[in-house]
């Protein structure tokens, strides 16, 4: 399957995971051929097989350490790290699951600004996070979400703290769920052998 | 590193992609000493698989690849729809395999053993008869030599070892094949189904005909469902060149196959290959090796350069090129016409397994006079797929703190998309040829590319884009966009490239004959994507391996008759 230019755009606000949707003997005695028990049997996810997410996606990926409380930013000072702490916690607060910070979400984004992003984008979305902090020093939920509406309201506003907040919504939803403590209990972790086209609804799959 | 006493071989292959992988199959499964070569590097089945099954989090930049690097290192492999962090080193680094676009041409190349079988869509659909005779109909390029009846028993052959899964249609446009079980289609695509052939009589929506294994097929497992074949598959549940047909050829004890070989000229002696010189990738030693039949399965553009490049007194413009067509007719499918829309329907369904693979609207214009059009020749389909928008939404839409957490809990509105693919005619002007100043890290001369979508392309196009727009609205979808997106999608991102080295009957005006032999060179095959005398519009890897298997069949023949 080639979803090609529309899966572009889609991908220009959120690359990576969508990709799931991408539609997604031997004769051989010297062949290190492994079955599909023993493949599955390996991942933990035979389906069916009453383990709970959590429990799969520690045998499967080890847990994932929490966040290093002495994190030394390497993009960000120390003051927008800890203001991306504060407002990655009211995009994702923590509930009976854990909040972005708990997952590393603002790690995640200095790791982004550092590896990931051109130059340029960098210093925009340093700019716009600048403008952000001075208009919102102590952001609120209010506040947030005010700014949030502004944000994705049609067509995008083209300002840099509207774009800056549209990418540090987008990375901390993406670092989230794809951690192994949002995927796991936020969301569901397909079980993996068997394909049922048509299923009642549940959980959002991770 | 393997030590060679011998550098003669009964044959040499070379490539180990999609149609290597079977011309070595079968000429081993048939005793014959063959020697494959390819120069990515090396690439095992399956410890080579080193991004399989690993979780987001288990990637540095859950998926990411940095812009820098995209841009630096591979800016026209990033292009492809699965580049991403798990992927990014199956794909050659742009800048160690230059090329010359003068014209647009995205030319995606793998880096490894089994070429791009390892990442294929696995889309396989059969050519029909009407495929066969489409250039005899309409006067569009030089009729082909073949007919489907000369290919059928071929594609039976393949489709059994490979595994295809897919329905029976008992569609004249699209020959059904040996299926395993079709999978199923969630609950959007069912009403799709439903929608568009109760609206649309001649329309047909299949499920997609792929070769991902829908049950247990030759030892092989069934698919898991992971949906992530591209990264490799320990369980060979997709076909796959390194996974499949390789291990085939190696099961036989017949087959030797190096990797890091570059192969940079073909030798001959009168109207007989004799040798395949190469330089290898990491050292730059310079080897040679004989055999009695060579078989070009390096992808269309990398043959036709070393054919290009394999002049000698006799065919000072490139082996076997007496006809000055090599390079020429230079094709793709054209893609780019993408179709959405949303449902607010059967929010209570949703399904489990990543199906790695969608749903296909075969071709159903200019079948006949009931569907002939004024505007175009030949036609186009459609791949697609419907799914539920995941918890992705969220980084694009408003909505924040707890509300948002519970929100995306709940799977999102279905989507369903198309994508129009198109055929191609074949065109003298679009072509590829030797740059005669610049040369890569080996001296070897660049590949300059220059071809362009042609009046007839354009005019399908506008008829695609109307056609996704009423079928999606025939399903009561919301949020209807169409798009022909003409200009990002140039030639080669279809990666379904072919026709530079086209099969004919008449030696002037065509390079291969009906056994995909060189008019001029009997014992020189070529059976990838170069070989195809017209595009159709149907994915063309399964053609491949049919005319490889049969092309080896007859090479065999060949052989053992003593004529090679």
């Amino acid at each position: 399957m080639r979803p090609a230019g529309t899966r572009r755009k889609a991908q220009s606000i959120v690359r990576c995971t969508v990709n799931r949707m991408r539609l997604h003997f031997l004769t051989a005695p010297k062949m290190r051929m492994m079955d599909r028990r023993t493949a599955l049997q390996r991942l933990g996810l035979l389906a069916g097989a009453s383990i709970s997410a959590s429990t799969v996606a520690a045998v499967l990926g080890g847990c994932q350490a929490a966040p290093d409380p002495d994190y030394v930013p390497i993009t960000v000072s120390k003051a927008h790290f800890q203001y991306l702490n504060v407002v990655s916690d009211i995009i994702l607060p923590r509930s009976d699951t854990p909040g972005a910070t708990d997952v590393g979400v603002p790690v995640f984004m200095d790791t982004l600004l550092t590896e990931y992003v051109l130059q340029n984008d960098r210093q925009a979305f340093m700019a716009g996070l600048e403008t952000m902090m001075a208009t919102f020093p102590r952001m609120t939920l209010v506040q947030a979400t005010e700014l949030d509406r502004r944000a994705f309201s049609h067509p995008f506003p083209d300002d840099s703290e509207a774009h800056t907040w549209r990418r540090l919504k987008e990375w901390t939803v993406v670092g989230y769920y794809t951690s192994s403590e949002g995927a796991t209990n936020e969301l569901k972790t397909m079980p993996l052998g068997v394909f049922k086209a048509d299923i009642g609804t549940q959980t959002t799959w991770a | 590193m393997h030590v060679l006493t011998d550098r003669s071989f009964d044959a040499i292959v070379v490539g180990s992609g999609m149609s290597g992988g079977i011309v070595a199959k079968e000429l081993c499964e048939r005793g014959f000493r063959t020697l494959v070569l390819d120069r990515g590097r090396a690439f095992e089945h399956p410890s080579s698989y080193r991004t399989e099954h690993k979780r987001p989090w288990e990637l540095p930049r859950r998926g990411r690849v940095p812009v820098a690097e995209q841009r630096d290192e591979q800016p026209i492999q990033s292009k492809v729809y699965l580049y991403d962090e798990a992927t990014k080193h199956l794909f050659t680094n742009d800048r160690e395999t230059p090329y010359v676009q003068e014209k647009p041409f995205d030319w995606i190349q793998a880096n490894q053993v089994g070429g791009r079988s390892l990442m294929w869509a696995r889309q396989t659909y059969r050519w029909s008869p009407m495929d066969f005779l489409a250039n005899a109909a309409d006067g569009h390029g030089v009729d082909w030599p073949i007919r489907y009846e000369d290919i059928a028993p071929w594609y039976d052959h393949v489709e059994t070892f490979a595994g295809i899964s897919g329905r029976p249609e008992g569609l004249p446009q699209l020959p059904d094949g040996k299926f395993l079980a079709p999978m199923d289609m969630n609950a959007v695509e069912k009403h799709a189904k439903k929608a568009i052939e109760a609206a649309f009589p001649g329309r047909t929506m299949t499920i997609g005909r792929c070769a991902v294994l829908s049950e247990a097929h030759n030892g092989r497992a069934a698919c898991h469902y992971c949906g992530e074949c591209e990264r490799g598959c320990s369980t060979a549940s997709y076909y796959s060149s390194v996974g499949v047909a390789l291990p085939a050829a190696t099961a036989t004890g017949n087959m030797t196959l190096l990797s890091d070989r570059i192969v940079a000229r073909v030798t001959h002696s009168g109207t007989r290959a004799t040798s395949v010189e190469t330089i290898h990738a990491v050292t730059g030693e310079r080897e040679s090796f004989s055999g009695r039949v060579i078989f070009m399965c390096a992808s269309t553009l990398a043959t036709t350069r070393i054919l290009l490049h394999s002049t000698s007194t006799d065919y000072p413009n490139g082996l076997g090129n007496s006809s000055g067509v090599l390079g020429h007719y230079l094709s793709d499918h054209h893609m780019g016409v993408n179709a959405s829309g949303y449902s607010d329907d059967f929010g209570d369904r949703y399904y489990q397994g990543r199906r790695p693979n969608g749903i296909y609207i075969p071709r159903f214009r200019n079948l006949g006079p009931a569907s002939h059009r004024d505007d175009y020749v030949r036609g186009f389909a459609y791949q697609g797929a419907a799914w539920r928008v995941g918890w992705m939404r969220g980084a694009s839409e408003a909505g924040l703190g707890m509300d948002l957490k519970a929100r995306l809990r709940d799977p999102g509105p279905w989507e369903m998309q198309l994508w129009g693919y198109g055929e191609c005619l074949p065109r003298f002007q679009n072509h590829a040829r030797l740059s005669e100043t610049e040369t890569d890290a080996w001296g070897l001369p660049l590949l300059v590319t220059s071809a362009d979508w042609g009046d007839n392309e354009k005019a399908m196009r506008k008829d695609c884009v109307e056609c996704a727009r009423e079928m999606m609205e025939a399903c009561g979808f919301r949020d209807i966009t169409v798009s022909d997106d003409i200009d990002t999608n140039p030639p080669g991102l279809s990666i379904h490239e072919m026709g530079t080295a086209r099969m004919g009957r008449d030696p002037y005006t065509s390079v291969l004959n009906a056994w995909n032999q060189m008019h001029d060179i009997p014992n020189v095959y070529v059976t990838d994507g170069s070989c195809m005398t017209s595009t159709a519009v149907q994915n063309p890897s399964i053609t491949y391996m049919a005319l490889s298997a049969r092309a080896a069949g007859h090479a065999a023949d060949a052989m053992r008759s003593g004529r090679f």
